[in-house]
């Protein structure tokens, strides 16, 4: 039934288009696109594998005819610390991301589920949250986190990512926990199942696939996040790994553009692995943090 | 030896914070228990609202009413200086400069997105490698700003005229136009657009998405009847498929506008804000943390919010006209 549509879909859009768009067209321009997207990533790639004197020198293009090297991967490691800032990293994204989540599960399911005076409003200004700029929690929570003595601390991004991220996951989550037929609510109300029993074994279970949207979404924007964890714990022993990068591509030192391209591909291994493993909820978080269902 | 210690600690929050939670909502139930049923449920859901609400106060709402305070008070954020900050944050030629090329990144980026997504949504969908084409596409979406900033840094390299490019821009510009090459992150006049390139590529893949559902969202009925009452494929598109598109492209604008007003990363990799490519963002975190003004820092912060002003009431609109339908 459903490629039955697809298709009809298919031949119904582009048999008339035909008319105006020479096929050929179509193809050159999709194809133009993905090349020129595709083509930058790929020049990291190869650029990480040579040597720092050939590139400083040839472009990556020529690369087939000059040596291939792992060097700056074992100078980004052992130099570089990126080897410590991926830990660094996993140590600031996981707490924090399933810290989130769980925090988004309870309020979403009060903004979902219940009705109270008031909770329409105090939804919109939550969500109106999302716009703020990160820029404006820099100062007053340098100068907190200094003052209850958490500064540098893991703590303090657990915490700025839990609260930063709420708004946005409050959104995606209350749209799944509403999205559940009020019936079943009913049905276990009757069933005398307290409300503490009904959260746990019947709406969070039915709302599995959105916490893990919200958790893989929000996991891979933490660990690209480099702004706030420059501020709150610098380029230190506990810079995550996007700090230690951006340290290496600011460094006025000699031309280390291989280095920067391997740290930059190692840092790059997990989000890419989690895209394609879970491509499907990424997508939606991307989807439903802007477009309603 | 901390690592250690920072490792026990995040597995501990990790086990933790669940626990806790469940022991909220566990204690709240306790709490209410003595009150009559109507009570009771008007009581729950500000008790369940307790743990959101402390991270909202805390991280959101404090900062705030502190980012205010600070912006009339003096480099410390102490004391009171009137509208000083304010005075300083339009008149002075780094923040106008800033100002300027904060204002064309929300207006150049989103547009350029919005129309490359556009097309690019447009024609994947008919073509059978659909999902090959968005996949490659998406993918720099995943990438951090960083990345993205190094990939393109390495594409911009500039090696002096004559001598061999090592930068793929240089070397196609200087091999097409036989022209000299261009330092495109130095060069005032190209490198703004230079840095806006790199936020094209990373956000192409979330408008295409958006723009590609919202294009499987249109009925096919409408298309159908259209043409059999003769529309062409122009009409078709501009007053079927268009019309049916604005909500969603509405909210590929906003939020790339929303976006682009707050960034940070691309500039700060490539120039520093140097070089005629100071943004807002940037410059805020150069006055608070390597000039130490917490008093002017703040004020732009409060020039930044009042710009998002706008976009903040077209979502709640957006919003409420969605909790309508």
């Amino acid at each position: 039934m459903m490629t039955a549509v697809t298709s009809t879909r298919r031949r119904v859009r582009s048999s008339s288009l035909s008319t105006f768009v020479a096929r050929y067209t179509t193809h050159i321009v999709v194809i133009l696109i993905c090349v020129v997207w595709i083509i930058p990533a790929i020049g990291m790639l190869v650029t990480s594998f040579r040597t720092a004197g050939d590139a400083a020198v040839t472009g990556w293009w020529t690369a087939w005819s000059t040596s291939f090297s792992f060097d700056s991967y074992n100078q980004a490691v052992t130099q570089g610390g990126v080897g410590r800032g991926l830990v660094n990293s996993l140590l600031i994204t996981l707490p924090a991301n399933t810290a989130l989540v769980f925090v988004a599960a309870v309020t979403s399911y009060v903004f979902g589920v219940m009705r109270f005076k008031g909770r329409d409003v105090l939804f919109l200004l939550i969500i109106a949250m999302m716009a703020l700029p990160a820029q404006m929690t820099l100062a007053p929570l340098f100068a907190l986190f200094q003052t209850i003595g958490l500064a540098g601390e893991f703590a303090s991004l657990w915490i700025f990512q839990v609260g930063f991220s709420l708004p946005l996951s409050i959104l995606i989550l209350r749209n799944f926990f509403s999205s559940i037929p009020q019936d079943i609510f009913e049905a276990a109300d009757v069933d005398g199942a307290s409300a503490v029993r009904t959260f746990f074994s019947v709406a969070l279970p039915l709302s599995l696939p959105g916490l893990f949207t919200v958790l893989i979404y929000q996991f891979i924007h933490s660990w690209n996040e480099l702004l706030v964890p420059l501020v709150l714990i610098g380029g230190g022993a506990k810079a995550p790994v996007t700090v230690q990068i951006a340290g290496l591509a600011t460094s006025a030192s000699a031309d280390n553009q291989t280095l920067v391209a391997a740290a930059a591909l190692i840092s790059l291994l997990i989000p890419l692995g989690v895209f394609f493993a879970l491509q499907k909820y990424y997508v939606r978080g991307f989807l439903s943090g802007s477009v309603k269902g | 030896m901390t690592q250690g210690r920072d490792a026990l600690l995040a597995l501990a929050v990790i086990m933790g914070v669940p626990l806790l939670l469940a022991g909220w909502v566990v204690l709240a139930e306790r709490i209410i228990r003595p009150l009559g049923r109507r009570s009771r449920n008007r009581a729950r859901p500000w008790l369940w609202l307790v743990p959101g609400l402390i991270f909202i106060v805390a991280i959101l709402i404090y900062p705030f009413f502190a980012t205010i305070r600070f912006a009339f008070g003096d480099g410390n954020g102490q004391g009171f200086v009137g509208f000083d900050n304010f005075v300083w944050a339009v008149t002075r030629p780094e923040n106008l400069e800033a100002i300027r090329n904060t204002v064309a990144w929300m207006i150049v980026l989103p547009i350029a997105v919005l129309i490359i997504g556009l097309v690019f949504a447009l024609l994947a969908d008919r073509v059978r490698y659909e999902r090959a084409a968005k996949s490659i596409v998406m993918i720099p979406s995943v990438f951090s700003l960083v990345v993205g900033s190094v990939v393109w840094g390495l594409m911009y390299r500039y090696s002096p005229p004559g001598a061999n490019q090592s930068g793929l821009v240089n070397a196609v510009y200087t091999g097409v136009t036989g022209n000299p090459p261009i330092g495109w992150l130095l060069e005032p006049a190209v490198n703004n657009a230079a840095l806006m390139v790199i936020g094209l590529w990373m956000w192409l893949g979330f408008a295409m998405l958006l723009i590609s559902a919202g294009i499987k969202g249109v009925p096919v009925e409408y298309l159908e009847a259209a043409r059999i009452d003769g529309a062409n494929e122009f009409q078709i598109f501009f007053n079927i498929t268009l019309r049916q598109l604005i909500p969603t492209l509405l909210v590929v604008l906003t939020t790339l506008t929303v976006w682009a007003l707050k960034v940070f990363d691309i500039v700060y990799v490539m120039t520093l804000g140097r070089y005629g490519t100071q943004v807002l963002g940037t410059r805020v975190y150069e006055q608070l943390f390597n000039e130490d003004q917490f008093g002017q820092g703040s004020a732009l912060v409060i020039l930044m919010i009042l710009i998002t002003v706008p976009v903040m009431l077209i979502n709640i609109w957006r919003n409420r006209q969605e909790e309508k339908a």
